[in-house]
């Protein structure tokens, strides 16, 4: 069974190249608004509260959510629900209680990324949190991107039938055209378009799927006698409940999340945001679970899935169910997915380089022409996008190595210190670059070694540690 | 029944129900987290 055999219907096919195309639509209607650097990494600081809102919550998905979810309700019942109440509930903090403070100290220092602002913020002069953030983020966000891009290459080799290293060139070049046409404001425009792909499917699927089962009670009663497990919630066991609502302890870390934030014309507005985000998030990540118990109930044999994969089981149902435009869509709606994850990704590897590294490092501050800047911007996304394509085409094992530790890493290594930076007056240089690289330590090695072991996931214990790190290494540090 | 209805769709209720509260009361403060 090939999921993507209904891709030969022309109406399914038009609609699916139309969600890959029309990023790059955005990109040159996005086009004039980019006349700065600013404008280019965080949309100038203009942007509205309903793009950040679905921005962030688009972006920080990828296909995680509708594959991975979805096949984690199918295999482990009603539980899979704490893997997205953690996040969510994380993300509707971090709106209002860090995204709103981001913001105006942000402004204030005249920031473009995360380090800019830690290096303002402590007035590291030596240059030492941008340079271990440099190296944080270029390993582990790199990793990501082309981890996406290899996921979103292989199901598009699988769609289309083309070899693997046509897909990936395909799916680099256009997510480099709309990126070097429209920066950040293209990205996060597309976010949406692909937030609303994402929901639709999200939100239609439960509902017709819950009337061909016969109703709510039907799926229940039917997932009950296949095994009484999958209606209890709380079956996992405290351990894996705990784990899966730690995944929420991630989200802060995220600089692709967090920059959204930065991007906002008003901070205060970062409130309706959060009710906009929550609202959006809680639909996809409750829908995502429906589809997975409501596939359950439908195809209790996970042998009936293709290479009995339970991460499929989205495809198959809607491969099943759905007319050639619904079909098209949906298919669309997972490239969708994992592409809104790598372009932003790949713009806050970009402003790593050029105002990380280039700017701050090795021109040392030196004025550069906003021209300038812009055309080193752009150049730099299309460079970073082919080391991640060529990393994605030459070294797939160590991505997916890299990416095992990447949520973890910049959960531990940025959300603690950019929390503590912003709440502890306290803190110093010094326990922000403890916290970075304890946090970053302790995730892989714990990954490494401790895992099965104790069964806790790497996240909570790196998250602590980072945070002692900080307070540790500022309270040594108090006449830095 | 009760803990699948709980976790289906009294949590999700919840959660956007604790975003328009988080939404008041940070309203309250405005201006005074800087």
């Amino acid at each position: 069974m090939n999921i993507y055999d209904r891709l030969t219907d022309p109406v399914a096919f038009t609609i699916f190249l139309f969600t890959l195309f029309l990023p790059v639509l955005v990109g040159f209607i996005t086009l004039r608004r980019m006349k700065s650097q600013s404008d280019f990494f965080i949309g100038g600081r203009a942007m509205n509260k309903f793009v950040v809102a679905l921005s962030a919550v688009s972006s920080g998905r990828s296909s995680w959510l509708v594959l991975g979810v979805s096949g984690m309700a199918f295999l482990r019942g009603t539980g899979a629900v704490w893997a997205v109440a953690g996040y969510i509930t994380a993300e509707m903090f971090q709106f209002i209680y860090i995204g709103r403070r981001l913001r105006r100290q942000t402004a204030d220092y005249d920031s473009l990324t995360l380090l800019d602002y830690l290096e303002s913020r402590f007035d590291d002069r030596r240059q030492l949190i941008r340079i271990v953030g440099a190296v944080i983020i270029a390993i582990f966000i790199t990793a990501y991107v082309a981890a996406q891009f290899v996921g979103g290459a292989r199901a598009l080799s699988t769609a289309l039938d083309i070899p693997v290293i046509a897909a990936l060139g395909a799916s680099g070049l256009l997510v480099l055209i709309y990126m070097v046409l429209g920066g950040y404001v293209a990205v996060a425009y597309n976010d949406v378009i692909r937030a609303v792909i994402l929901i639709l499917g999200l939100v239609i699927f439960p509902v017709y799927g819950l009337i061909k089962i016969g109703g709510f009670s039907v799926m229940i009663d039917t997932l009950a006698s296949l095994n009484p497990a999958l209606i209890d919630p709380f079956s996992l066991g405290v351990g894996v409940i705990v784990g899966f609502l730690g995944i929420g302890l991630g989200s802060p870390g995220q600089p692709h999340i967090v920059v959204r934030y930065m991007s906002i014309d008003d901070p205060d507005k970062l409130r309706l945001s959060s009710v906009i985000g929550t609202f959006w998030n809680v639909v996809m990540g409750w829908g995502a679970v429906f589809i997975g118990l409501l596939g359950r109930a439908m195809i209790p044999d996970v042998q009936r899935l293709p290479e009995a994969d339970p991460e499929l089981i989205y495809l198959v149902l809607s491969s099943e169910f759905f007319g050639p435009v619904l079909y098209g869509l949906i298919i669309g709606g997972i490239f969708a997915a994992i592409l809104s994850t790598a372009d932003s990704q790949l713009l806050v590897v970009a402003s790593t380089f050029v105002r990380d590294v280039y700017e701050k490092i090795l021109k040392k501050g030196r004025p550069i022409t906003e021209t300038k800047k812009l055309k080193i911007s752009r150049a730099v996304v299309i460079f970073s996008g082919l080391l991640a394509l060529i990393m994605a085409y030459l070294a797939q094992d160590l991505i997916f190595w890299l990416v095992l530790f990447a949520w973890g890493g910049l959960g531990a290594a940025f959300g603690t210190t950019l929390i503590f930076s912003l709440y502890w007056k306290k803190t110093t240089r010094t326990g922000i670059v403890a916290g970075m690289i304890t946090g970053t330590l302790v995730i892989i090695l714990w990954k490494l070694y401790l895992s099965d072991v104790t069964r806790i996931y790497e996240l909570i214990p790196g998250f602590c540690c980072a945070a002692l790190a900080v307070v540790f290494g500022s309270l040594l540090s108090r006449r830095d | 029944m009760f803990r699948v209805i709980l976790v289906l769709f009294v949590l999700p209720l919840l959660i956007i129900v604790t975003s328009f509260l988080l939404y008041y009361l940070s309203g309250r403060r405005r201006g005074e987290d800087r």
